[in-house]
């Protein structure tokens, strides 16, 4: 399990809270950030951790990427295995009368993300340094 | 091409009770038309069909995902994956006053950690491209299609309802109910069968055929060629009890007949039952107890040989399942379909005299099936999944009626067949140092080519001498260039031996050697 960094800095607060006020200087600690690990450096992992051709990787990840808007467009929970689960959200007001009901009323639909037992696990079980 | 249309439901629900308020307030609110969770089982299959990769190659790649998943985000990167979103650490923590000198700062001040999700800009277009479909749902009650998964089936599968092997073990249905059958890609409503059918249809995510269900002892047959996954779903009122968890079942595999001619079962096909008492129930097929090549509490895998007869398979409670080889019966001449791949590395065309190294990926493929009529074939490796093998051209080689094909056949008779039309060449070129010499290795027992390069006037070509491993070769054709020949070396698997060429019996020159193949 690796170490995640934090770095603390002066910031202006965007929101209010207890004794602070927006806009207030204030101390904030965050979390170091570095490098998103996608395209060739992802694929060029996978394929070493499984065994595979890099174009295997490649042409997985893009079932995956199929896989997923198939299953997610049409309205089902799409269960990733160990990264967590995605599924389909809306937005949008409530009326009073079924009469009301049109597709105008919904107003955001988005895809959500829900992490599996493992991710929490692991999120919980991280340090910081 | 993924549909969109996304069926968002309005449920009456209670949202509310307000002070002094005599009744509680109802509103319809909006959800999704959620149908059921795609498990990472189907997600692989599906997505292993979409890629046209081999299914275990897929899981590998999944399964790999997820470590690397783990691996940089708990390492403070973020992790995008192609078309699907980025993910990220989010933290938050406890914020103070410039001010205070007493301020939390560093790991103290950590309140909460999560996974912040991004979907790819290809998802979000997807979604805001979708048209809307409402529909309202009076009343908060349970919902109408219960997801409760009978079965997954495979191609061409037959489910017995009455013989108690989706329903009286898994979810016993009682009485006069509709069912429904829905899967993905279903092709046609003529190869679903199943007794008391009111109506079928197509709609944006599945095929489906509604049908009246009674326990006699007619089934629903389903056919395809392919591997579709086939879920048999049920709704409306059926009274459910708990599954069975332990007791024996019989199945008769391939009780009816095929459907449509799609599927059927020969030869020697792999089996796998899915259950949760078969580490202590015996399997037996055809009344013969079965060796397991996979034992666990929840799976057990075998070998059976299937016939045209009734098959029956015994053991605890369980789902079925085949894998496709028993299926390639079925995809005579076909590459694509059966996930069976060849690849070829080179550009070069084909030209007689040399050697071509192929690798095959295929399940079952054995090296009495790869044959072709105009050269010799030698098969080199061979794995669990992956075959290679070479041919050598001779030049004198006749090509069969077929031009350049060669033929590559499964465990099943089958012949799958493909053209040659980019084989392998491996050109080596290794530079000698004056005086030095070259050690060759022969990996295959098939003659190997040597072409030796350097300025030598035509007159004197005849003073130049070959010599490998000791033993002189003859110079086999100069080039026009007259500045290369070519010699054949010939030698046993794995033989290392040093190549010297003179001039006038003397002179040691500085050469380059071409290898066809396997030069080290």
């Amino acid at each position: 399990m690796g170490q995640i960094k934090l770095k603390t800095q002066m910031a202006q607060a965007s929101v209010a809270s207890n004794a602070i006020q927006k806009g207030d200087a204030v101390i904030k600690t965050r979390p170091v950030r570095y490098t998103t690990i996608a395209g060739d450096t992802l694929v060029a992992r996978v394929a070493q951790t499984a065994n595979v051709k890099p174009a295997t990787v490649r042409s997985g990840i893009q079932g995956i990427k199929e896989a997923v808007r198939y299953f997610v467009m049409n309205g089902h929970h799409v269960n990733l295995g160990r990264l967590g689960f995605l599924t389909l959200h809306v937005e949008g007001a409530a009326v009073a009368q079924a009469s009301q009901v049109s597709a105008n009323l919904v107003k955001r639909i988005s895809v959500g993300y829900t992490p599996s037992t493992e991710v929490k696990t692991m999120v919980e079980n991280i340090s910081f340094e | 091409m993924v549909q969109g249309k996304i069926k968002v439901q309005y449920r009456q629900q209670k949202v509310a009770i307000l002070k002094n308020a005599d009744e509680p307030i109802y509103l319809y609110v909006p959800s999704i038309d959620r149908y059921s969770t795609i498990g990472e089982e189907a997600i692989i299959a599906y997505a292993a069909k979409a890629a046209n990769i081999a299914q275990n190659d897929m899981r590998a790649t999944f399964e790999a995902l997820a470590d690397a998943f783990e691996f940089f985000l708990t390492n403070g990167h973020s992790f995008k994956v192609d078309g699907v979103g980025t993910f990220s650490l989010s933290v938050r923590a406890k914020q103070a006053k410039a001010t205070e000198a007493d301020a939390i700062m560093g790991a103290d001040a950590v309140e909460k950690v999560g996974i912040n999700f991004l979907p790819a800009r290809e998802i979000k277009q997807l979604i805001e491209s979708a048209s809307i479909e409402t529909a309202v749902v009076d009343k908060r009650v349970a919902p109408e299609l219960t997801d409760l998964i009978i079965r997954k089936l495979v191609c061409g599968s037959t489910v017995l309802i009455s013989n108690g092997v989706d329903t009286a073990s898994s979810c016993p249905i009682t009485g006069e109910t509709e069912a429904k059958l829905y899967g993905f890609n279903l092709p046609s409503a003529g190869s679903i069968q199943c007794v008391g059918m009111k109506a079928f249809g197509e709609e944006m995510r599945e095929w489906y055929a509604l049908f009246t269900y009674k326990t006699d002892k007619n089934g629903v047959a389903v056919g395809r060629f392919d591997e579709e996954l086939a879920y048999l779903t049920k709704f409306g009122e059926i009274e459910l009890t708990q599954p069975e968890t332990s007791g024996v079942s019989t199945v008769l595999v391939d009780g009816l007949p095929a459907v449509n001619g799609n599927f059927i079962p020969a030869g020697t096909s792999r089996v796998t039952l899915l259950g949760s008492t078969l580490a202590s129930m015996p399997v037996l097929f055809n009344g013969v107890a079965v060796t397991r090549t996979i034992n666990s509490d929840t799976k057990v895998e075998f070998l059976a040989n299937f016939n045209q007869e009734e098959n029956l398979l015994q053991c605890g409670d369980f789902s079925l399942t085949f894998n496709c080889d028993a299926e390639i019966n079925s995809f005579v001449s076909s590459l694509s379909a059966n996930g069976v791949t060849v690849y070829r590395r080179g550009q070069s065309p084909i030209i007689k005299g040399r050697n071509y190294q192929f690798v095959v990926l295929g399940r079952n493929i054995k090296d009495e099936a790869i044959r072709c009529d105009f050269a010799n074939v030698k098969v080199l490796s061979r794995e669990k999944d992956r075959i290679v093998f070479s041919l050598y051209f001779a030049p004198d080689a006749a090509e069969g009626s077929a031009g350049t094909d060669l033929y590559v056949g499964s465990a099943f008779g089958v012949t799958l067949n493909f053209a040659i039309d980019t084989p392998l060449v491996l050109n080596v070129n290794d530079a000698i140092p004056e005086g030095g010499e070259i050690e060759v290795r022969n990996n295959s027992e098939l003659p190997y080519y040597v072409n030796f390069a350097a300025a030598i006037p035509e007159a004197q070509h005849g003073k130049v001498k070959v010599n490998v491993g000791g033993v002189e070769v003859p110079v086999q054709q100069w080039k026009t260039d007259n500045k290369s020949c070519m010699f054949v070396y010939s030698a046993g698997l794995n033989t290392r031996n040093a190549v010297r060429v003179t001039f006038d019996d003397a002179t040691i020159f500085n050469f380059t050697i071409k290898g066809d193949r396997n030069v080290d």
